[in-house]
């Protein structure tokens, strides 16, 4: 049951948390807002878990901070790379689909040979759709 | 624009690398608010210093400090559960419904600011939308398995 809650609240907060962009485009914002917008939606984010983790006296352990700025890194060099891939003139349709695309691919891959994951008939059918929807997704 | 390509493979894998990232770290029993607290730690200190870099005023309008904050705060919650979740299930299906997602804020924009519902999309709709039934049945197949052996031990 867990599960399936993480899943949901994962839908509906992952989603809407890229619409920030969107909502500020709408307003004719210029395109260099974006950068203090996204220190701002990152600081929000830090501020929102890092309060509660005080109040609590959790500390963040070394591994934890290493494994943080890793995964930080390889996101905004995700970001970059796509960035920089639609300033050469690559068309949306293609940068976007090939970057969701290829990432659930590699992860994919990686979850089946790296960590020995494997799935029923009912998740791999719904991983393969799953796959094309994200395609589909990135070219609409 | 091959290199163009190469940047959008490189992005990807980037992303995959983050997500795998993110599963050794599950393994290795890290403490996922604190993990999360970290990421989005730096990745504020790394796009603060882009800001400063690009020589542009940190002056961002009210209303605009307040739509990040929202969405900033929504994005913590995702990380967050998709951080607890690889603890207890794939990170195949977990990154799989992190990407699905991204059907909801194009709905929103549907509904909202009146974009057109193309044929394209419609299809995305659905074939997401019994992708994710197939995963959450599959998810809930393997739950009734693992039960039932664990009754059989």
């Amino acid at each position: 049951m867990k599960w399936f809650i993480l899943m949901l609240i994962m839908l509906v907060t992952n989603g809407m948390s890229a619409f920030g962009l969107k909502v500020i485009s709408s307003w004719g914002l210029p395109e260099v807002s974006k950068f203090p917008y996204l220190t701002v939606w990152y600081a929000a984010g830090f501020a929102c878990i890092a309060v509660p983790m005080l109040l609590r006296r959790t500390k963040v352990g070394i591994k934890e901070f290493g494994w943080g700025a890793v995964m930080a890194a390889l996101s905004i060099g995700g970001q970059v790379a796509m960035a920089t891939a639609l300033n050469l003139k690559v068309p949306g349709n293609v940068v976007f689909p090939v970057t969701s695309g290829g990432a659930v691919l590699a992860v994919g891959v990686a979850g089946w040979v790296f960590f020995g994951e494997r799935m029923n008939l009912m998740t791999t059918a719904g991983t393969v759709l799953g796959f094309l929807a994200v395609i589909l997704l990135s070219f609409s | 624009m091959s290199s163009g390509i190469i940047l959008c493979f490189l992005g990807a894998i980037s992303f995959g690398l983050s997500a795998c990232v993110s599963k050794i770290a599950a393994r290795q029993q890290c403490n996922a608010p604190a993990l999360i607290v970290s990421v989005f730690g730096w990745a504020a200190g790394l796009m603060l210093l882009r800001t400063l870099a690009s020589g542009t005023s940190f002056s961002l309008p009210g209303k605009a400090m307040g739509v990040a904050v929202a969405f900033g705060v929504c994005a913590a919650i995702a990380i967050l559960a998709f951080q607890v979740s690889i603890a207890v299930g794939k990170v195949t299906v977990a990154w799989l419904v992190m990407n699905l997602s991204a059907g909801l804020p194009a709905l929103v924009s549907i509904w909202l600011y009146r974009e057109s519902l193309t044929k394209m999309k419609g299809l995305a709709f659905v074939v997401a939308l019994v992708a994710l039934t197939c995963l959450f049945k599959g998810k809930r197949q393997e739950d009734l398995k693992e039960a039932a052996i664990g009754q059989g031990e």
